[in-house]
């Protein structure tokens, strides 16, 4: 596969890479959380990994259609949480209404549970 | 107190909220999966130390170093990367199925990206820095590689054939540098130090 080919397909601007090059795990103790779940939940068989893998590649997709490369709002986690809720409410793990409740429990404090 | 001018401040509190947002939907699916038995109490933790401290860069470079030491182990290892690392005793888990290793020499230089997401060797490398994941990067390295080269700290002779490998759910390419020059008596562990995680996707040369 060589570079040619996929010129064509490409945008974005110009815009300076970034130079620092360590790794970086996780900005925030969710972004841990929600990658853990995804490939937990294969684990157990609750969905092919293969389905959340594409859930990733057309949300991102999405992404990238509709924002510029250097769009500064760009975080890969929030993309991987977003492929996560659509795959297990698109599969029907979970219903919408019973995970909006829970958040709201959880951001209202209403809810003792540590996680 | 430490002096904060207003513009931080209110930035500020623009990702505290974001952040609570995230944090409230993640732990509500995390205990809505553990109410339904999809995952145990100390499931996530798990999968998170095992990518932290049993996964990483540090199999890559163990990877390297031997394929530096032993040609026949490289000969085998090229022929069938996951054979390959299976006989270090590595495991090729999750998103690290279908490995296929190519090899940096005098007249090639192999880059490595994913264009569609971020498709990445976990085993090998651990989780993606998160240059990675960059939009502007994945767009960059395919029109341009020799100025994303420059960036990294990378010039190549002009000669220097470069090859840009797109890693999917099929392939995710893994590479091996070149060796450096005076290094013909180093222990595999000694070259192991050598090995950056940017080497081994073509962003790093290794130097002794």
């Amino acid at each position: 596969m060589l570079a040619e080919n996929y010129v064509e397909d490409m945008k974005g601007g110009r815009d300076a890479l970034p130079r620092n090059c360590e790794s970086l795990l996780f900005e925030e103790p969710w972004q841990g959380r929600a990658f853990g779940m995804a490939l937990a939940l294969a684990n157990a068989k609750a969905y092919q990994w293969e389905s959340f893998r594409q859930s990733l590649i057309s949300t991102i997709g999405n992404w990238d259609q509709t924002h510029e490369a250097s769009d500064p709002t760009w975080n890969y986690y929030e993309q991987w949480l977003s492929a996560f809720e659509k795959l297990v409410l698109g599969s029907g793990l979970i219903s919408p209404e019973e995970l909006d409740r829970r958040t709201e429990e959880f951001r209202t404090r209403t809810r003792e549970e540590v996680i | 107190m430490t002096k904060e001018n207003h513009g931080d401040h209110e930035h500020h509190n623009h990702l505290r909220e974001s952040e609570t947002y995230y944090a409230a939907r993640t732990k509500a699916l995390e205990s809505l999966f553990r109410e339904k038995g999809l995952i145990g109490i100390d499931t996530v933790d798990r999968v998170i130390r095992f990518f932290e401290h049993d996964m990483g860069p540090f199999n890559g470079a163990k990877v390297v170093a031997k394929a530096w030491s032993d040609p026949a182990f490289k000969a085998r290892l090229m022929a069938d990367a996951n054979a390959g690392i299976a006989e270090l005793g590595l495991k090729d888990g999750i998103e690290g199925e279908n490995l296929r290793v190519v090899e940096n020499t005098a007249t090639v230089h192999n880059v490595v990206c994913c264009t569609l997401c971020s498709c990445w060797p976990w085993p090998l490398l651990g989780l993606p820095p998160y240059w990675f994941k960059d939009p502007v990067f994945r767009a960059r390295i395919v029109r341009e590689p020799r100025a994303v080269l420059l960036d990294f700290g990378v010039t190549l002779p002009k000669e220097k054939k470069i090859e840009i490998w797109d890693s999917s759910a099929q392939v995710r390419y893994f590479v091996i540098p070149e060796r450096p020059a005076g290094t013909e008596n180093w222990s595999e562990e000694q070259l192991a130090k050598l090995v950056s995680t940017e080497a081994m996707q073509g962003l790093d040369l290794v130097k002794a």
